[in-house]
C-alpha cells in the first residue's frame, strides 16, 4: 500500500500527502509525505474525512428521492487557502478513506479521477 | 466584567446530577479545581457535554442550562472553573407535552417567522409541510428550550445576497439554528425548495452530529470550504466563516473550478 501512496504522490506535483485513514477511529494508518509534514496536520485530515462523511450521510438523506436516483458520493472536497483536499471512500458503509492533500486552484475533476483510481486498489 | 451568554440548546440535565457537579465545583471565592471529566457522574452524557464545555472555556463566560421546564441556571464559568451559579426565572412559555405537540408549536413558529420577514416569505404549504417533517424529527428536549428561548434569541437564519455563481447562498449561526427557530430572511436566488432542502440538510446535520458552537470536530483554525456531491450536477457547499457562522450554497458543476479559486480569499 505504500507504494501505492507513493506512486500517487509522484504522479502528480501539485500533490503534498496522499493518507489512507479511519475517520471513525481518526487516524492516519499510512501516508505519503515530505518528512517536515507533522502528525497533527494528519490527525486533522481525520476531522475534515469525518465532517466531510458526515455531510455526505445528511445529503443522501436530504435529497433522497431525486429522479433519476444519483450514485452514492464516495468523495468530498475541502477548500482552504493553501491546500485543495480530495477525501474518497469505496461505498457509504465504510470508514476507510484515501486522502490527497494538494495545491490550491488545481483541476478538480482530474484531482477525483486519480483519486478514485488509486482509491479502488487501496481500499 | 461582560461576559457573553451562551445557550446550549442539549442539556435538558438531570436536575440531581447538577446539583452534585454545583456542589462539588462550584467554590464562588476561590475555585481550586477544573472539572473532572465523567466523575461520578455515570452515563450522563448531556452533563459531560457541559463539563466538556466548562473545561474548554478560558475567558470568562455564562453558560445557561435547563435543569427542568420552568427551572435554568446560569453558570459562570472562567479558567476552566465554575465559579458561581445562579437560578434564573422560569421561561415564558409551557414546553408541549408531547413530540407530536412539539413539533406543532415548533412549525407554527417558523410559519409566524416566516410571514413576519421582511424579505422572501415562504407560503407554500410544500415547504411547511417539510418544516413540520423536521420538528417531528427534533427530539423534544431541544423542541423545548426552542420554546422556552425564542423571545431572547436572535434571528438564526438569513440568506444573504447572492453572488452570481451561486443558485442559493444561506448563513447559519449553530447556536442560534438551535437555540431558536426565528427566521429572518432577506434576500435568495433559487427556489423554495431548494430552500427547505438546505434547511432540511442543515438541521439532519446538526440533530446526527451533535454539533454545536465549540464543540464541533473542526476547530476553524483556517477559513475552510467542504464541497460534496448532491448528483451529477450540483454540488452543496458549506464554508466556514467563523467559529459559529457557516455558509451553505448550492453550487453548478461547472463552477466548481471557480470556487476553487475564489472561495480561499
Amino acid at each position: 500500500m505504500k507504494q501505492l501512496l507513493n506512486a500517487l504522490r509522484a504522479s502528480r506535483p501539485d500533490c503534498h500527502v496522499v493518507a489512507y485513514g479511519d475517520a471513525t477511529a481518526q487516524l492516519v494508518l499510512r501516508a505519503s509525505h515530505e518528512p517536515a509534514y507533522r502528525r497533527e496536520h494528519l490527525d486533522h485530515l481525520c476531522e475534515q474525512a469525518a465532517t466531510s462523511f458526515d455531510m455526505l450521510q445528511s445529503v443522501a438523506a436530504t435529497w433522497h428521492n431525486q429522479e433519476p436516483a444519483p450514485e452514492p458520493a464516495r468523495e468530498a472536497i475541502v477548500i482552504n487557502a493553501k491546500t485543495t483536499t480530495l477525501f474518497v471512500r469505496e461505498s457509504k458503509e465504510t470508514s476507510e478513506f484515501l486522502c490527497m492533500v494538494c495545491a490550491p486552484g488545481l483541476e478538480i475533476e482530474s484531482l477525483v479521477t486519480d483519486g478514485r483510481r488509486t482509491s479502488s486498489l487501496v481500499l | 466584567m461582560s461576559m457573553h451568554l451562551d445557550v446550549l440548546p442539549y442539556f435538558p440535565l438531570d436536575t440531581s446530577a447538577l446539583e452534585r457537579m454545583v456542589d462539588r465545583y462550584a467554590c464562588k471565592e476561590h475555585p481550586r479545581y477544573r472539572v473532572m471529566i465523567g466523575a461520578g457522574l455515570g452515563g450522563d452524557a448531556a452533563m459531560r457535554e457541559l463539563l466538556l464545555e466548562i473545561d474548554q472555556t478560558m475567558l470568562p463566560r455564562r453558560i445557561s442550562v435547563h435543569c427542568s421546564p420552568h427551572d435554568d441556571l446560569t453558570l459562570y464559568v472562567s479558567n476552566r472553573r465554575l465559579f458561581d451559579v445562579k437560578k434564573r426565572g422560569a421561561p415564558p412559555a409551557r414546553p408541549p407535552q408531547s413530540p407530536k405537540d412539539a413539533a406543532r408549536v415548533f412549525a407554527s413558529i417558523l410559519r409566524g417567522a416566516i410571514h413576519d420577514a421582511d424579505g422572501l416569505v415562504l407560503q407554500e404549504p410544500q415547504a411547511l409541510a417539510q418544516f413540520d417533517e423536521v420538528g417531528v424529527s427534533v427530539s423534544t428536549a431541544l423542541l423545548a428550550d426552542v420554546l422556552g428561548l425564542r423571545e431572547a434569541a436572535e434571528p438564526a437564519l438569513r440568506i444573504d445576497g447572492t453572488q452570481e455563481d451561486f443558485s442559493l447562498i444561506r448563513d447559519a449561526s449553530v447556536a442560534s439554528l438551535l437555540a431558536t427557530p426565528r427566521l429572518s430572511f432577506s434576500e435568495a436566488k433559487g427556489t423554495q425548495n431548494e430552500i427547505a432542502q438546505l434547511q432540511n440538510f442543515w438541521l439532519d446535520y446538526v440533530r446526527r452530529t451533535g454539533l454545536a458552537p465549540n464543540r464541533g470536530r473542526i476547530k476553524h483554525r483556517d477559513k475552510e470550504c467542504f464541497v460534496v456531491p448532491i448528483n451529477r450536477d450540483t454540488h452543496l457547499v458549506v464554508a466556514t466563516k467563523d467559529e459559529k457562522t457557516w455558509c451553505l450554497a448550492l453550487v453548478p458543476r461547472q463552477r466548481l473550478q471557480w470556487l476553487t479559486e475564489v472561495i480561499p480569499g
